[in-house]
């Protein structure tokens, strides 16, 4: 399973949970059969408009099954549908407490 | 004669300055393109004759053809669809209605459906032809409305006055593009001056003939009102902060019922502006 955190570093030692998902800093990804770490620059921060839909797009093509995060809208919400991503919503705190907890 | 009144800040008086323009004037039609919130009316008051609905057209996706290969969003500039494993979404709010994804489809499942995304009014009043762009609550995207009313509305022969959305972005630039001058209006405060130095510069980049109005002219500072003065271009008019014009307006009185006397200012200022084109 690989859960997308929206964070607010690329260090997932340090990093928080950011309350955005499509306008968050980076998104760390947690592989938990590989227990490998891997940390991107959200794509869609600076985005126009539809910035929720273009970070789903851009979690799909990395493969992603659950996202945790703060809050979602519902541009966020329909297209995580539509990608068969499930979403845990109203996490605070360290990634790595959330990633635990996510993946238990 | 296409002008139009824009201001860069909201609240300096684009409506006010507008409506007493075309109050003055003889045959003149008047295009409320501020469509956000459209107030020219409160002040004309027209009889309204016809209404019709606006419409873009978004994409409709045939799902007995569609393989979700994802070129539509590929193509999309504006992130209005989302392909999912089994499914499209396709977010209309975003949509600027400009076909790309029709035409990236390979499988030719995509086809094209009216959203209603606001209502042009027509009416009269007296020697006022008057028009009105309506976009919807909760809609974000006010230009293709403007550059349709433009279009379909904005290309007779005699005099046109445009009241401008406040910004500087697209839909200000929509409104503003092909007329023969604009009318900026500000006041002399430095939030006044820092909007109006960004619209100096898109009508100059656009190269349109344009002029200052300066409203609630004895408020703010004397050193404000020397940089206004400075931008090089000039300054057609200057319209007191009073509290009569402010009572007026507040009660949906046009100005030059508060004080007559600006009808007679508000003609001259047209006539100024016929022989600056």
């Amino acid at each position: 399973m690989r859960i997308a955190v929206s964070a607010t570093e690329a260090d997932y030692n340090v990093a928080g949970v950011d309350p955005r998902f499509g306008r968050c800093s980076f998104f760390i990804i947690y592989d938990t059969e590989t227990g490998e770490w891997s940390s991107f620059p959200n794509p869609a921060k600076d985005a126009v408009g539809g910035a929720a839909i273009k970070a789903v797009e851009f979690l799909k093509s990395k493969n992603v099954d659950v996202v945790v995060t703060g809050n979602l809208g519902p541009n966020a919400t329909s297209s995580l549908t539509a990608a068969g991503i499930r979403a845990i919503t109203g996490v605070t705190g360290k990634v790595l407490n959330a990633v635990k907890r996510a993946g238990e | 004669m296409k002008v139009a009144i824009g201001s860069g800040k909201g609240g300096t008086g684009k409506t006010l300055l507008s409506t007493s323009l075309a109050l003055s004037l003889e045959y003149v039609r008047y295009l409320d393109l501020d469509v956000e919130e459209p107030n020219g009316h409160i002040f004309i008051k027209p009889d309204i004759r016809e209404k019709i609905p606006f419409s873009i057209p978004v994409p409709e996706i045939d799902f007995n053809r569609c393989t979700y290969c994802g070129e539509c969003a590929k193509a999309c500039e504006f992130g209005a669809i989302f392909v999912g494993t089994n499914t499209v979404n396709v977010f209309e709010k975003l949509c600027h209605g400009c076909a790309s994804c029709k035409l990236a489809c390979p499988e030719n499942a995509i086809s094209e459906r009216p959203y209603v995304v606001g209502e042009i009014s027509i009416g009269r009043r007296d020697k006022i032809e008057y028009i009105m762009g309506y976009l919807k609550l909760t809609e974000a995207l006010s230009t293709p409305l403007i550059r349709y009313i433009k279009k379909e509305y904005g290309m007779v022969s005699g005099d046109i006055i445009m009241d401008a959305p406040p910004g500087t972005s697209c839909p200000f630039v929509q409104s503003i593009s092909d007329t023969d001058f604009v009318i900026l209006i500000t006041e002399p405060t430095p939030f006044g001056l820092s909007d109006l130095e960004i619209s100096v510069e898109i009508v100059r980049d656009m190269k349109l003939k344009a002029g200052i109005v300066i409203n609630r002219a004895d408020l703010g500072s004397e050193e404000v009102k020397e940089k206004i003065k400075g931008l090089g271009l000039p300054v057609l008019l200057e319209i007191p902060f009073s509290k009569d014009i402010a009572v007026g307006y507040s009660k949906g009185i046009p100005l030059v019922d508060v004080l007559p006397e600006y009808r007679e200012k508000m003609k001259k200022l047209w006539e100024r502006i016929r022989e600056m084109v």
